[in-house]
């Protein structure tokens, strides 16, 4: 799987894991197989480095987060009974770690925002955005990027949770209700308050 | 089923857009590596660790263990001991010993026997380790023990009557 090869998926592709596979890694690594466990940490590095960094909005803590979770993941990995999927408990672990560390954050009154390497000029829905619906055009695809991640940090951790999980990662409501631990009406209520808002804070760009 | 929204419609496209934001490249390929370097570190640190604290609660160890390092001689030494030991006490358990002197315990088996015992000590004074021959013939600890008895007692009664 090459780099933001997950990241870029849509909601129909998100692969399903082997689950075999998976627990035959899980149960290596248990057994304290680093090498079993190193395959277990590429293939979903991806897709957990992506949700922290749109939670968080920065490269370095996200790389911490990132890291973490899969450490604790480890450390922990004897109390993984395989109710779930293993790719549903370490998401677990992530947001849970994420969310505990933007309260943190917020406490600290400090936030910041660093750029990523953004390689959307040839996306035909940026396109469309930017040169047909967007009033200001000048706004260009940095200020709109700003915008956006200005206006999801604005939302809380759940609402901000939700939309990074379904629209920009493209997951489904139940596995979202699995990671969060709460039901498909709660997910749904969310995101569509969390949208709202959004649409709101973005009103100048969107309309 | 899930319905789409189409009011969101412009939002969802710009969210997607967040898909283009990547970490520096070649991030992913050194991240996993990371997570594995710092679980072996943790390691290491673990066994640090409980070394340390077998070091501080038993230090006599840390320092024969010092001791014996960087000294081979003792160390054999000290090994061929504890082997010598071994064998003498599997040649020493594995050898017919004399027999259990049971034949002349055999009659100490009763309570009456046993009380008769107890009163041969106390009677003829002159028995076994307890010395008791030092005491005048005809007297007892218990004797020693009498004065003791005659000493004021106090109780609730008396202080009042005070």
């Amino acid at each position: 799987m090459t780099e933001g090869e997950a990241a870029k998926s849509s909601p129909g592709t998100v692969t399903k894991p082997d689950v075999a596979a998976e627990m035959a890694l899980v149960r290596q690594a248990r057994d304290g197989d680093l090498q079993a466990y190193d395959e277990l940490v590429q293939r979903y590095q991806e897709r957990i480095y992506a949700t922290i960094y749109h939670m968080t909005s920065n490269h370095e803590d996200a790389n911490d987060l990132a890291q973490e979770t899969f450490i604790k993941a480890f450390q922990a990995l004897r109390s993984f009974k395989g109710g779930s999927s293993f790719y549903t408990w370490v998401y677990r672990i992530a947001v849970n770690k994420t969310i505990n560390f933007l309260k943190q954050r917020r406490h600290k009154g400090h936030m910041s925002l660093n750029e990523l390497d953004f390689n959307a000029e040839n996306d035909p829905d940026l396109v469309a955005l930017v040169s047909d619906k967007t009033p200001q055009r000048d706004a260009g695809l940095n200020e709109l990027k700003k915008k956006l991640n200005e206006a999801m940090q604005r939302l809380s951790e759940p609402h901000r949770l939700v939309v990074t999980l379904h629209d920009v990662q493209g997951l489904p409501h139940e596995e979202i209700a699995e990671i969060m631990e709460c039901n498909i009406g709660t997910v749904r209520s969310r995101l569509f308050y969390a949208r709202q808002q959004l649409q709101g804070f973005l009103a100048d760009y969107l309309k | 089923m899930q319905q789409p929204e189409p009011q969101f419609d412009d939002l969802r496209r710009a969210l997607k857009l967040k898909r283009h934001e990547q970490p520096p490249p070649g991030y992913f390929r050194s991240l996993s590596s990371q997570v594995i370097t710092r679980l072996r570190e943790n390691d290491v640190h673990d066994r640090a660790r409980a070394l340390d604290a077998a070091s501080w609660e038993a230090p006599w160890l840390t320092r024969m263990l010092d001791f014996f390092q960087g000294r081979p001689i003792y160390s054999g030494a000290l090994g061929a001991a504890a082997c010598l030991l071994l064998l003498g006490g599997i040649f020493y358990t594995s050898a017919p010993g004399p027999a259990p002197a049971t034949a002349d315990m055999q009659g100490l088996g009763t309570p009456q026997n046993l009380t008769g015992v107890g009163l041969a000590v106390t009677g003829d004074g002159s028995a076994g380790a307890n010395q008791l021959g030092a005491l005048p013939p005809g007297t007892t600890l218990f004797d020693k023990a009498r004065p003791l008895q005659s000493a004021p007692v106090f109780s609730s009664t008396n202080l009042l009557k005070k």
